[in-house]
C-alpha cells in the first residue's frame, strides 16, 4: 500500500524496478503488485511526492509513506468536467479552502473570498446585507457582464448569493483561457468552480457551529452641525448675490444647537449578525453521506430596527453510492435554501437612503412632539431622510431555490469511465411592496395607498455527459476527456398591484385588498438554451512534461444561424523541472514548475434575439380620446435594428507562470498574463436619425494585462505552527477599440445628481471607464488673477469668475473653457490589489489575521447632491475659501448659480485617492479538547472571537473607500452614498462530535 | 427544430408583422404615441421659453432652460427633440413602407385613410423639425443598410416633402373625413381632412415668411391654402366654443367645454392612465414643468415653475379681454399666498402660464393613483378653430378684406364677451397684419405659436419682441446670427462624424 503523509493510500503512484521495465501503477486505493526479486531496489515516484527508493528485503507486504515534495501539490483540483492534481496542473488557478472562508464569517461566500486569491477582486454595490456583490477575475473585460461563471457541484450557475460558506469545502477559480476553456462561451470572465462538503468513508462526525455578533458601521461621514448649515447657508447665498442673514438671522443661528445627526439617526446600533450550522457526515464503503442545516440572519446596521436583514434557512444533502462493486457509481448533491431580505434603498440617486442621510439639512428633528415625522423647515423640496426611509422600502423578497443534481458514474473497462450529470437550479422568488400614502417634499408624496406583489420563476437545467480515459504505460500518463453538454433557461415574472388597500399597512399589501379598476399587472416569460460538445486531452511524461489541449464547440439560441457556433481551442504546457535527474537534490528549491499557456474563451451575455428585428407594443400606444378614453390603442413599432452576422465575443488569454517550493515550506505561485477581448457585444451607438434602437454589433478590444503573485510560507516551531501568506496582483486595462465614430462608449448623465454632464467612458487607449473632466490648478484667489489668467493671445479665460471660483486648466489653449479641455483625472479600477494572513497555532490557541486591500484607483465623491444649494457639507467645507489665501483646494460656497460652476463642471475636485487596506478578519479560538479537557467525549470543543473590518487605513474621507458602484456594470468606483460594510465582533463555538 | 431553433415569446417578429389591417393600424398609432413625448424634448415649451412670452425659470441648479431663454449653448441641449422627432418620423417611414405588403382586401378605403394619417405625422414632425433646426437629414423610409452618416439637406427639400405628404394626406383623407360633430368620441385625436388643411396652410405661412418665398416649393399657393382654410371654416363641422376661458379646465370652472370641444382641429390626447409608470409617456409632461413651483396654490396643483411668464404679456391684455386671467395666473392679483417664492426658483416674475397649469382637486393625477409629475393629461390643441380664423383674416387680408375683417372679428368679439365697441379696423396693408399678428399672440398665447410667428415677420421683428434690455436676471439677447434656429445636439454631431454641421452662430 502506498500512503500519503496523512496516512491516505494515494492511486496512480509508479513503482519500478530499477534497471529494468518491470513497472506499475498502484490503483485507487493505493495497492499495486509486482513481481521482484529480494534485493532489487524499487523506485517510487508520483508526481508531487519526493522519488523513493526502498531495497527489497524479505517482506511480500510493502507499506510505502511518501513525503510531499511541496506543500499542497497533491492537492485535489477542481478544473471543469473533472479534477487534477494540482502538481499537474497547467493554467492558472487558485483554490481557497472553506476553512479559509469561515474565517471571515461573511454571510455571503463571495464577501468571503476577498483577499483569499490572486487576481481575483470583490466589489460591493452596497455593504447591506443581500446587495449584489460583484466579482472580476483579472479585471474588467468587457462592456458588459464581467462577472465570472459560477459552477457549484458541476451546476452552472449565474450567482451564488444562497451559498452559506460553511457549507463549502473549496473553492477554485480558473483564471486563465487554458483552463476556463472547458467552459467555453461561458468561460470568458473566468471560472469560479464551488465543491460542498462530502462525507468520508469510515467517519461518522456531527459539527455543530455557533456564532453571534454584534455589527456597527465601520466609518461615518463627518457632516455640519446645525449651527455650521446655518453660517455655510448664509455664506453661499451672500456670494451668490442676496443680503447677509438671508436664509438664518443671528439669532435662528444663535438658537440652533447641533441639530440632527441624520447617520447616528438612522444607525442600528449592534445589529446583530448570527448563525449556526449543523452539519452531519459520515459512510462506509458503499456510501457516504454529507448533510447539512444551516440557519444566518445578518441586520443591516443602516435602517429602521427589523427592517433591514437578510435572512436564510439551508439544507443540505450529499451522498454517493456504489451501486454495483467499483463499477456503477451513483451520487447526488442537493442544496434547498429559503430567504427573506428587506432593506433601504442603495444605488443610484434615486431613492439612495444614504444619500439621504448625508445631504439632508440638520435643522429640522426626526419627530414632532405627537411622534409623526416632521417636515424640513430648509424647503420644501427637501425630504425628512428617516420618513423617506419608512414610507419608501417597505418592501420584502422572500426568495426559494433548489440547486443540485444527480449523476450516474459507470467504469467501463479499466481506465474508461462514463459520467452522466443532470442539475438543475429552480429559483422562484416573490415580492411584496407596500406605499403608504405620505406627503414627503414638495415633489414626493403618494396620495395612493399600493399594494404590489411579485412571482419571480427562473429554472434552468443542465445536462452533462462525460466519458474519460485514463491510460499509463511506463513513463507516460494520458488523460482523454470527451463531453457534451446541453443547458436551457426558462424565467417568467408576473407583476401586479392594486391601489387603496383597505387596510393600508405592510401585512395587508395583498392584491386583494386594493380597489377593483385600480389593478396593474405586467409579466414576461424568456428562454434561451446552449448546447456544447468539449474534449481535453491532458498528457504526462514521467511527471516532468505535461501537456493539456481542450477543444469546445458552443451553440446558443442567442446568435443567428450565421454565427450560431463557434470554437474555442486551448493549449497549456508545463515542465517540473525539479523531477529532472540533473536537478540537484536535496535542495533549497524542492519543487519547480513552469507552466505556460494560451486560449480562447467566449462570451455570449446578452440579451436574447438580438440578431432579430423584434418588435414591441409596450409603451407604443396611445388613447384616442384622451382622458375619455376607455382603453389604450395598441401601438406597435420596431425596437431594434437587427444584426443577423452577430457572433460571440471572444477573450483571448496568454499565460505564463511557475510554482515553487522553497526549503518545502515556502510557496510561490507566479503568473504574467495578457488577455485581449475582441469583438464585444456592445449596443453601437447610432445617431438618433435612426429612429430606434440600435443593434448590438462586435466590435472593441480590450487588453488586461497583469501579474499575480502568491506566497505562502508554513512552518512549526515547536509546538506552534505558523502559516503566513501573501497575494498581490497588478493590472493594466487599457481599451484599444470602441467600435464607432467617436471611439468611446458615453457614461450616463445625471449619475450624480441631475444635471450633472457625464464623468466616465470607455475610449480608445484609457481604462474602462475612467473619469472625464476637467482639470483645475487651484482656486482664483482675487480678482486680479482672474484677470490675469489668459490665453497666449491674451483673452481672459474664465471671464466670469469671481475670486474664491476654481481655476480651470485651459488644455487646448483656446482661450476657454470648453468641453475639449477635459481628459482623463482618475481611474476606478485599481493598478493593484492584495491580501495576506497570518495565522498561528499553539496548542489549543489559535489566531489568524486577514487584511485585504487595493491600490492605484481612484474614486468620485459625489455624496453631495450640489444640485440643491440647500444640501449639507461634509465638514471639509469649513476648509473653503472665504478670502484670498484661505483655500487653494475648496471653492467659495454658492448657491450653485455661479457662472464659473465650480461644482456644475465635473472636475479633478469630485476625484480622490481610493486606495486602502482594510483587516477583513481577526480570528482567536481555543480548543478546549487538544489540552484542557482531553477526556471529553468529542473531537473539537473550540470557543472564538472574531473581528470584521476591525480596521481601514485610507485617504478616502466618505463613509467606506469600498464604494463598488457604477450606473453601468462596467464602471465603478462612485460613490453616491454608500450603504458601509460593517464592522463586526462575534463570539462563537465550535463542536466536532 | 432544432435545440437550438427558438423565436421570441416576448415579441413579435418583424417577417410575421405587416401583413393584416390591425397590423397596420398598430403600427401607424406607434407613430401617434411619439406626438405624447417628453417635456423637455417638446418644441412647444422649448419655443416658448425662446420666445418673448416666457423666460427659463426651474429651480437653481435646472440647466438647459435659461439657455433657450437667452440663446447660450448647452450641452447637448434639444437632444430629446431631435430624438423624438426622429422617432416619430421612422415609424411613419416603417408603415409607409409596409403598407402595400398588407393586405387589405375589402377595405382598401382604410389603406388610404391610414396612409393619409401617417403622411400628415411624417410631415407634422419634419415642420417641427425643421423650424427648429432648420435643413435636416431628411429620411423618408427606414435606415436599413449601415450607413447612418446622412447629411443634413437643405430647409427646402424638407419643405418639398412636408408639402408633398400634406397634399396627400388632403387627397387620402378626404373620403373618410367627417364633420366634427359626426365624429365619434373614440375617435377624437384622429387626424381629419381638416387638420390636414389648417396643418399645410401654417406650413405655407411660416415658410413663405420666415424664408421670405412667394410660395411652398411651387406645389402649394396662397390661393390652395386659402381654399383649405376656408374649407375648414365653411365645412368642417369645428367652431368657436362660446367662450374663451371654457377652453381649458384652469379658466373654465364647471363650465368647461371638455378636452376634444368643437374647436379642436387637431389636438394631442394626454391620460392619466399612465399611473406613476414613467416608461409609459401618455401623460402631458410640459404641464408640471410649467406648474407653480412645489407649492399647490388654490384651485392649482404644483410644479415645477419653468417657463415663468413674461409680465409683458399680461401687461398686453386689456383689462376686460376674458383672455387675460383665462391665459396667465398673477400671483398678486388672484391674492395666492406663495412664501417660497423667490427661494425656490429662478426668474420669478409673479406670473404664471394659467392654460395648462396642473389642476388640483379629485382629478389631480396623484389622487387617481397617478403621478403629478408624469400624469397630467390636458390635451394640447395643436390646431384650434380660432387658429384656422386668423389664419384665414391673414391669408385674405389682401384679397377679401371684408371676410378677413369677419374672421377677425368672431374671434375679438369672444374675448369681450361680444361687446363689438373692443373691434378694430383691419387694413389692407402692414398695419392690418400687425393687428392680426397681435391678436394671434393674445389669442394664441402659450399655445407654441409665438415664436414662429415673430420669426416669421422677420429677425429684426423677432428681435424687437424677443430682447429684454434689462440688468439683472432677465435679461435676454435674440442672437439674430442663429436665424432663430436652435442648437443642433452636440452628441448627434459627434455620432454623425461630423457629417451633420452645427447651424451657424452656435
Amino acid at each position: 500500500t502506498v500512503t500519503d503523509p496523512g496516512g491516505q493510500p494515494v492511486p496512480s503512484i509508479n513503482i519500478t524496478v530499477q534497471g529494468t521495465s518491470n513497472g506499475t501503477s498502484t490503483d485507487e486505493t493505493g495497492h499495486f503488485t509486482l513481481m521482484a526479486k529480494h534485493g532489487d531496489e524499487l523506485l517510487v515516484s508520483g508526481i508531487g511526492f519526493q522519488k523513493q527508493r526502498i531495497r527489497i528485503g524479505d517482506e511480500t507486504v510493502l507499506s510505502i509513506k511518501l513525503v510531499e515534495a511541496g506543500n499542497n501539490l497533491n492537492e485535489v483540483i477542481v478544473i471543469g468536467y473533472g479534477t487534477q492534481k494540482k502538481a499537474e496542473v497547467t493554467g492558472a488557478t487558485a483554490r481557497v479552502s472553506g476553512a479559509d472562508l469561515e474565517k471571515t464569517h461573511s454571510t455571503f461566500a463571495l464577501q468571503a473570498l476577498q483577499g483569499q486569491a490572486p487576481g481575483v477582486q470583490v466589489l460591493s454595490n452596497s455593504g447591506q446585507p443581500g446587495d449584489g456583490i460583484k466579482i472580476r477575475i483579472r479585471g474588467v473585460a468587457t462592456n458588459g457582464n464581467s462577472s465570472p461563471l459560477f459552477v457549484v457541484d458541476g451546476m452552472q450557475i449565474d450567482d451564488i448569493n444562497f451559498l452559506n460558506p460553511a457549507d463549502i469545502e473549496s473553492i477554485d477559480v480558473l483564471k486563465d483561457a487554458a483552463s476556463a476553456a472547458i467552459y467555453g462561451t461561458r468561460g470568458a470572465n473566468g471560472v469560479v468552480l464551488i465543491t460542498t462538503k462530502r462525507g468520508k468513508s469510515g467517519k461518522k462526525i456531527l459539527t455543530f457551529d455557533a456564532y453571534y455578533g454584534w455589527q456597527n458601521p465601520s466609518r461615518k461621514m463627518d457632516v455640519l452641525n446645525a449651527k455650521e448649515y446655518a453660517l455655510i447657508q448664509n455664506e453661499s447665498w451672500l456670494n451668490s448675490g442676496k443680503p447677509p442673514y438671508y436664509q438664518y438671522s443671528q439669532a435662528q443661528i444663535d438658537s440652533m444647537g447641533a441639530g440632527t445627526d441624520w447617520q447616528k439617526e438612522a444607525t442600528n446600533k449592534n445589529a446583530a449578525i448570527q448563525q449556526y450550522n449543523l452539519g452531519f457526515s459520515g459512510g462506509n464503503d458503499l456510501s457516504t453521506f454529507a448533510s447539512g442545516l444551516s440557519y444566518q440572519k445578518q441586520e443591516g446596521v443602516v435602517g429602521l430596527k427589523g427592517r433591514s436583514y437578510y435572512e436564510r434557512i439551508g439544507l443540505r444533502l450529499n451522498s454517493t453510492h456504489k451501486l454495483f462493486k467499483d463499477i456503477l457509481r451513483f451520487g447526488e448533491n442537493l442544496n434547498y435554501v429559503h430567504s427573506n431580505q428587506q432593506g433601504i434603498g442603495t444605488g443610484n440617486i434615486y431613492g439612495n437612503s444614504i444619500r439621504g442621510l448625508l445631504n439632508t439639512s440638520p435643522t429640522f428633528p426626526v419627530y414632532l412632539p405627537d411622534g409623526s415625522y416632521a417636515k424640513s423647515n430648509t424647503t420644501s423640496e427637501e425630504m425628512n431622510p428617516i420618513a423617506a426611509m419608512d414610507y419608501l422600502n417597505q418592501r420584502k423578497t422572500i426568495a426559494d431555490r433548489i440547486v443540485g443534481d444527480m449523476y450516474l458514474e459507470a467504469t467501463i473497462v479499466k481506465g474508461l469511465t462514463f459520467k452522466s450529470d443532470f442539475g438543475l437550479d429552480l429559483t422562484y422568488f416573490s415580492t411584496n411592496t407596500f406605499t403608504p400614502e405620505y406627503d414627503l417634499a414638495a415633489n414626493n408624496k403618494s396620495a395612493t395607498t399600493t399594494g404590489e406583489m411579485g412571482l419571480y420563476r427562473n429554472m434552468v437545467w443542465n445536462w452533462d455527459n462525460i466519458l474519460t480515459y485514463q491510460h499509463s504505460f511506463g513513463d507516460h500518463k494520458l488523460t482523454l476527456m470527451a463531453g457534451a453538454t446541453a443547458q436551457e433557461y426558462n424565467g417568467f415574472n408576473i407583476l401586479a398591484s392594486k391601489q387603496d388597500l383597505s387596510t393600508p399597512d405592510f401585512d395587508h399589501a395583498i392584491i386583494d385588498n386594493g380597489v377593483e379598476g385600480t389593478q396593474k399587472a405586467s409579466g414576461v416569460r424568456a428562454e434561451n438554451a446552449l448546447n456544447g460538445y468539449f474534449g481535453r486531452v491532458n498528457y504526462n511524461y514521467g511527471d516532468k512534461y505535461l501537456l493539456s489541449a481542450i477543444l469546445r464547440r458552443d451553440g446558443s439560441t442567442r446568435f443567428g444561424t450565421n454565427n450560431r457556433y463557434a470554437n474555442f481551442p486551448s493549449f497549456s504546457a508545463g515542465w517540473v523541472a525539479s523531477q529532472e535527474d540533473f536537478f540537484p537534490k536535496p535542495s533549497w528549491l524542492s519543487y519547480l514548475k513552469v507552466r505556460g499557456g494560451w486560449g480562447q474563451n467566449g462570451n455570449d451575455r446578452i440579451g436574447d434575439f438580438r440578431y432579430l428585428t423584434t418588435l414591441t407594443s409596450a409603451y407604443n400606444g396611445y388613447y384616442f380620446n384622451g382622458i375619455n378614453a376607455t382603453s389604450q390603442t395598441v401601438g406597435t413599432a420596431p425596437d431594434t435594428i437587427p444584426n443577423p452576422d452577430l457572433k460571440w465575443e471572444a477573450t483571448e488569454q496568454a499565460n505564463i507562470g511557475f510554482d515553487a517550493t522553497l526549503f518545502n515550506k515556502l510557496n510561490i505561485t507566479f503568473d504574467w498574463f495578457n488577455k485581449t477581448t475582441k469583438g464585444w457585444l456592445v449596443q453601437s451607438k447610432l445617431p438618433d436619425i435612426v429612429g430606434t434602437g440600435a443593434p448590438y454589433i462586435n466590435g472593441g478590444n480590450i487588453v488586461n494585462k497583469g501579474v499575480e503573485i502568491g506566497v505562502n510560507y508554513q512552518s512549526n516551531f515547536g509546538e506552534v505552527h505558523v502559516n503566513i501568506g501573501g497575494n498581490i496582483a497588478f493590472l493594466k486595462n487599457t481599451v484599444r477599440e470602441v467600435p464607432n465614430e467617436e471611439h468611446i462608449i458615453h457614461g450616463s448623465s445625471n449619475v450624480l445628481s441631475s444635471n450633472t454632464e457625464e464623468f466616465y467612458r470607455i475610449q480608445n487607449g484609457y481604462q474602462v471607464g475612467y473619469f472625464w473632466g476637467y482639470q483645475t490648478n487651484g482656486l482664483f484667489q482675487t480678482l486680479e488673477e482672474v484677470n490675469s489668467y489668459t490665453s497666449k493671445t491674451g483673452r481672459v479665460i474664465q471671464p466670469k469668475a469671481l475670486a474664491g471660483d476654481v481655476r480651470f486648466v485651459d488644455r487646448n489653449g483656446d482661450g476657454e473653457i470648453t468641453p475639449l479641455d477635459k481628459t482623463q483625472i482618475g481611474n476606478p479600477i485599481p493598478t493593484h490589489t492584495y491580501g495576506f494572513n497570518l495565522s498561528a497555532s499553539y496548542k489549543g490557541l489559535d489566531v489568524s489575521l486577514l487584511f485585504s486591500g487595493v491600490g492605484g484607483n481612484d474614486i468620485v465623491d459625489g455624496t453631495r447632491a450640489q444640485d440643491k444649494s440647500y444640501n449639507n457639507y461634509s465638514t471639509q467645507i469649513l476648509n473653503r475659501w472665504h478670502g484670498a489665501g484661505t483655500s487653494n483646494t475648496i471653492p467659495r460656497v454658492t448657491t450653485g448659480s455661479e457662472d464659473n460652476r465650480n461644482y456644475n463642471n465635473f472636475s479633478d475636485l469630485y476625484v480622490h485617492n481610493g486606495a486602502f487596506m482594510r483587516l477583513r478578519s481577526l480570528n482567536i479560538g481555543y480548543d478546549l479538547k487538544t489540552h484542557l479537557l482531553r477526556n471529553l467525549p468529542l473531537q473539537q470543543l473550540r470557543f472564538y472571537v472574531n473581528g470584521t473590518n476591525l480596521l481601514t487605513f485610507t485617504h478616502y474621507k466618505g463613509i467606506d473607500p469600498e464604494v463598488g458602484y457604477g450606473a453601468e456594470s462596467w464602471a465603478s468606483g462612485i460613490d453616491l452614498g454608500y450603504y458601509p460594510q460593517p464592522r463586526v465582533i462575534s463570539i462563537g463555538v465550535s463542536a466536532k462530535f | 427544430k432544432s435545440f437550438l431553433e427558438r423565436t421570441p415569446i416576448n415579441r413579435q417578429v418583424e417577417s410575421d408583422f405587416y401583413k393584416t389591417p390591425e397590423d397596420a393600424f398598430e403600427a401607424l398609432v406607434a407613430a401617434y404615441s411619439v406626438l405624447d413625448y417628453d417635456g423637455y424634448g417638446n418644441i412647444w415649451l422649448s419655443s416658448e421659453i425662446a420666445s418673448d412670452e416666457c423666460f427659463g425659470g426651474g429651480g437653481i441648479a435646472d440647466n438647459g432652460l435659461t439657455q433657450w431663454d437667452n440663446f447660450i449653448t448647452y450641452t447637448d441641449h434639444n437632444a430629446a427633440a431631435w430624438k423624438k422627432y426622429y422617432t416619430g418620423i421612422y415609424r411613419a417611414n416603417v408603415f409607409l413602407n409596409k403598407i402595400d405588403g398588407v393586405k387589405f382586401g375589402d377595405s382598401s378605403y382604410l389603406k388610404d385613410k391610414y396612409t393619409g394619417e401617417a403622411k400628415f405625422l411624417r410631415a407634422y414632425f419634419y415642420f417641427d423639425l425643421v423650424r427648429m433646426f432648420g435643413g435636416v437629414p431628411l429620411l423618408t423610409k427606414p435606415i436599413e443598410d449601415t450607413d447612418f452618416k446622412i447629411p443634413q439637406t437643405t430647409a427646402d427639400s424638407v419643405y418639398l416633402l412636408i408639402a408633398a405628404d400634406l397634399k396627400e394626406a388632403i387627397s387620402l383623407l378626404t373620403p373618410t373625413t367627417k364633420k366634427f360633430g359626426d365624429i365619434p368620441a373614440g375617435d377624437y385625436g384622429r387626424i381629419t381632412k381638416w387638420a390636414a388643411e389648417a396643418l399645410l396652410a401654417r406650413v405655407y405661412l411660416y415658410y413663405t415668411g420666415y424664408y421670405n418665398k412667394p410660395d411652398l416649393m411651387g406645389l402649394v399657393n396662397k390661393q390652395d391654402v386659402t381654399n383649405g382654410i376656408e374649407d375648414v371654416i365653411q365645412n368642417s363641422g369645428h367652431n368657436l366654443v362660446d367662450s374663451f376661458p371654457k377652453l381649458f379646465r384652469s379658466s373654465a370652472g364647471t363650465a368647461f367645454a371638455g378636452q376634444n370641444n368643437k374647436e379642436g382641429v387637431f389636438v394631442i390626447q394626454y391620460t392619466d392612465k399612465g399611473k406613476k409608470n414613467w416608461s409609459q409617456q401618455n401623460g402631458n409632461r410640459v404641464q408640471v414643468m410649467v406648474g407653480i413651483r412645489n407649492l399647490a396654490l388654490g384651485p392649482y396643483y404644483q410644479g415645477w415653475g419653468i417657463a415663468p411668464v413674461n409680465e409683458k404679456l399680461w401687461n398686453a391684455y386689456e383689462a376686460d379681454d376674458n383672455r387675460k386671467t383665462a391665459t396667465v395666473i398673477s400671483i398678486a392679483d388672484e391674492k395666492l399666498n406663495f412664501p417660497t417664492a423667490t427661494t425656490d426658483q429662478v426668474q420669478y416674475t409673479g406670473y404664471y402660464w394659467k392654460k395648462f397649469t396642473p389642476m388640483g382637486g379629485p382629478e389631480r393625477p396623484d389622487n387617481n393613483g397617478g403621478d403629478f409629475q408624469i400624469d397630467n393629461f390636458d390635451n394640447y390643441p395643436v390646431i384650434r378653430y380660432s387658429d384656422v380664423l386668423l389664419m384665414g383674416a391673414e391669408l385674405n387680408l389682401s384679397t377679401n378684406l371684408a371676410k378677413a375683417q369677419d374672421y377677425y372679428d368672431r374671434i375679438r368679439d369672444r374675448a369681450f364677451y361680444n361687446n363689438t365697441s373692443h373691434r378694430n379696423a383691419l387694413t389692407n396693408d402692414a398695419n392690418g397684419m400687425k393687428l392680426i399678428m397681435n391678436e394671434r399672440w393674445l389669442e394664441l398665447a402659450l399655445e407654441g405659436h409665438r415664436y414662429w410667428d415673430l420669426l416669421r415677420q422677420g429677425l429684426t421683428v423677432a428681435k424687437q419682441a424677443i430682447d429684454n434690455n434689462t440688468n439683472d436676471q432677465f435679461k435676454v439677447t435674440f442672437r439674430a446670427e442663429t436665424k432663430g434656429l436652435f442648437e443642433i445636439p452636440q452628441t448627434q454631431i459627434g455620432l454623425s462624424n461630423g457629417t451633420v454641421i452645427q447651424n451657424t452662430g452656435w
